[in-house]
């Protein structure tokens, strides 16, 4: 046989390869860039995130409590796995679909300062807006495509460990990623 | 008459081999240091830089692997393994005309080989030629004579 049959012949093995290497080193990789939840602050936006390691950059180093990482996801991110995206401490969720979304997310505690517009379900505050298309200056330039269209409010989500309203908190960073978010305050 | 093999061919088939081995292992532990010190240095704002370019690495390096290995050092591992198997063979010698047989067939972990019928009025013999060295073989309904090692032919010489 001669070399090219050969090589003709290990063109299934050599694809084999790719796709396991593929596969084997995004794993490691998913393992080696994550870290603990008491040591990660996750937020799930509902638009596209261009920006979203510049903007996890920005907010890590703002952040105590030995919060190591700042996530920053698109909801597609979630896609293949439900408990991820339930798990976050913030979301980022269009005006329109935050009643979809409701279950996902807890009310503002008490003591939490009314820094922009509220939104409320019942009477109670489960959001507050964080980018309005007609707003002037966009923090969030080339980090989050919000788009022209919807206002856009950040809640806190139900199964945070870092919001201190809720049990089994290990800190309120939760709480303080939320200040700078809604400030700007984070460039 | 014609040598198929030559005096050292198994050693140099060996050696051959060996050299394709040792660059196979080079490669892999090279792709595989490579690809670890790849991921100490991710950071979250090259964490997908880092990634292409880990699976790459891997992927080259486990092609080189295959490559070396599948189609350079078992070929000739086995070419020399047939080689010192057939040097403990008994020697003997035919006369006859050729038949070549179009079809080749690998035999496992070792060469590829051809068929070749000798007859000689009546009778046929069955012996095998490596199928490296089956274009030094005369054409098809020539007359020779053979020198065997087993069923394999050594040598040959063209008989008027």
């Amino acid at each position: 046989m001669n070399g090219f049959r050969r090589f003709t012949r290990l063109i299934p093995l050599l694809i084999l390869w790719l796709m396991a290497s593929a596969l084997i080193w995004g794993f490691v990789f998913t393992r080696i860039t994550d870290t603990a939840r008491e040591n990660k602050i996750v937020i799930f936006v509902d638009a596209e995130t261009p920006g979203a390691a510049e903007l996890e950059t920005k907010l890590q180093p703002l952040l105590k409590d030995g919060i190591r990482m700042v996530q920053v996801h698109p909801f597609t991110y979630a896609m293949l796995d439900t408990s991820t995206i339930t798990n976050a401490d913030l979301y980022i969720v269009k005006a329109s679909e935050l009643e979809i979304y409701l279950s996902w997310f807890v009310p503002y505690p008490d003591d939490f300062e009314s820094l922009m517009p509220a939104w409320e379900h019942e009477g109670v505050c489960y959001g507050q807006m964080v980018y309005t298309p007609i707003r002037s200056y966009d923090p969030f330039r080339g980090l989050i495509s919000f788009g022209d269209q919807e206002t856009y409010y950040l809640c806190f989500g139900k199964n945070s460990l870092h919001l201190s309203s809720q049990e089994g908190a290990v800190d309120d960073q939760a709480a303080a990623c939320a200040r700078l978010l809604l400030t700007g305050k984070f460039n | 008459m014609t040598e198929l093999y030559s005096p050292d061919e198994a050693q140099r088939l060996a050696s051959r081999a060996s050299l394709c081995r040792a660059a196979a292992w080079i490669a892999g532990v090279l792709g595989l240091i490579l690809c670890v010190w790849l991921c100490t240095g991710v950071r979250p704002t090259n964490t997908v830089r880092r990634l292409i370019a880990v699976i790459s690495v891997s992927t080259l390096t486990g092609w080189g692997v295959i490559l070396l290995t599948c189609i350079g050092y078992r070929p000739l591992n086995g070419a020399a393994r047939h080689i010192r198997r057939i040097e403990t063979e008994e020697v003997s010698e035919y006369s006859g005309t050729m038949e070549k047989s179009e079809l080749l067939f690998q035999i496992p972990g070792s060469i590829t080989v051809q068929k070749v019928v000798l007859r000689e009025g009546e009778s046929s013999r069955t012996l095998h030629v490596d199928a490296r060295k089956r274009r030094l073989l005369p054409d098809s309904g020539t007359r020779v004579r053979v020198r065997c090692r087993g069923s394999f032919i050594t040598a040959f010489e063209v008989e008027p």
